[in-house]
């Protein structure tokens, strides 16, 4: 393991959960989008988003060897995103005959977001974001702490 | 006889250890220099990088505001790691030097 391993392990946390947080707010914004994209030739609304974070190695040549040599590794290392994929669940549904959106039902389908749910997201990716920040700031204070070994 | 030469061979052994304590030094001098060098080439290449970051910053070219605060902590350690390599090199250069011959 490096000297900054530590705080490239916080930095990979700290962009992950930027990325979920863009992921969050676009959710938010398209919240009341029924047109999002063409599906053969009908419009299907927007579909909230998910976000799915997987670990990474350090990719050092020793992680590689470890693993080719078949001991397990220590499995440190930071996370990045893996997917941004669709939730399924199903489109709310609201009966508007007069809508140009409404299908031939009258029901008009728009995303499956659910704001509080999205609230919820966002404290939880905020609270996150700020311990990998008190951990990076722990690192750094080891970091100068040793360099006055012997002072 | 063999007294004689093993006085001899007696009187030649202080200044094979004195070329000894001489080639120790000068070996003992030049690790201090290459780690001091070194230390001062990676100090360079992260305040270079951290410099590249802020710049890209600046342009609105960067994608994190993070990877830029942490490449500029890490230069700020390299830099102080740095200071600390010099003051204990000075340190040991003054010590050698204050030996008594």
């Amino acid at each position: 393991m490096g000297v900054f391993d530590g705080l490239n392990i916080s930095g990979s946390a700290l962009t992950a959960e930027r990325l979920r947080m863009d992921v969050v707010s676009s959710n938010i914004a398209n919240a009341d989008t029924t047109r999002a994209e063409k599906v053969n030739g009908q419009w299907v609304p927007y579909q909230r988003k998910l976000v799915s974070f997987t670990p990474v190695n350090n990719g050092s040549f020793s992680d590689y060897l470890t693993n080719a040599l078949g001991s397990s590794s220590e499995g440190l290392g930071g996370v990045q995103v893996s997917a941004i994929t669709n939730d399924p669940t199903p489109f709310k549904e609201a009966y508007d005959p007069t809508n140009p959106d409404a299908n031939s039902s009258g029901y008009v389908l728009s995303p499956n977001v659910d704001p509080l749910k999205e609230m919820v997201d966002l404290m939880g990716t905020q609270r996150s974001y700020e311990a990998n920040v008190t951990a990076m700031n722990a690192q750094k204070s080891i970091m100068l702490k040793a360099l006055q070994i012997g002072k | 006889m063999t007294i004689t030469t093993q006085a001899i061979s007696g009187l030649q052994s202080p200044s094979i250890q004195g070329n000894n304590n001489q080639s120790s030094v000068k070996s003992m001098t030049q690790s201090f220099q290459q780690a001091l060098s070194d230390a001062i080439g990676n100090m360079n290449q992260t305040e270079s990088n951290a410099n590249n970051q802020v710049n890209q910053l600046v342009n609105g070219n960067a994608s994190d505001l993070s990877t830029v605060t942490i490449a500029m902590e890490k230069s700020d350690l390299m830099l102080q790691l740095a200071v600390n390599v010099r003051d204990k090199v000075v340190n040991a250069y003054q010590e050698v030097m204050r030996m008594q011959i």
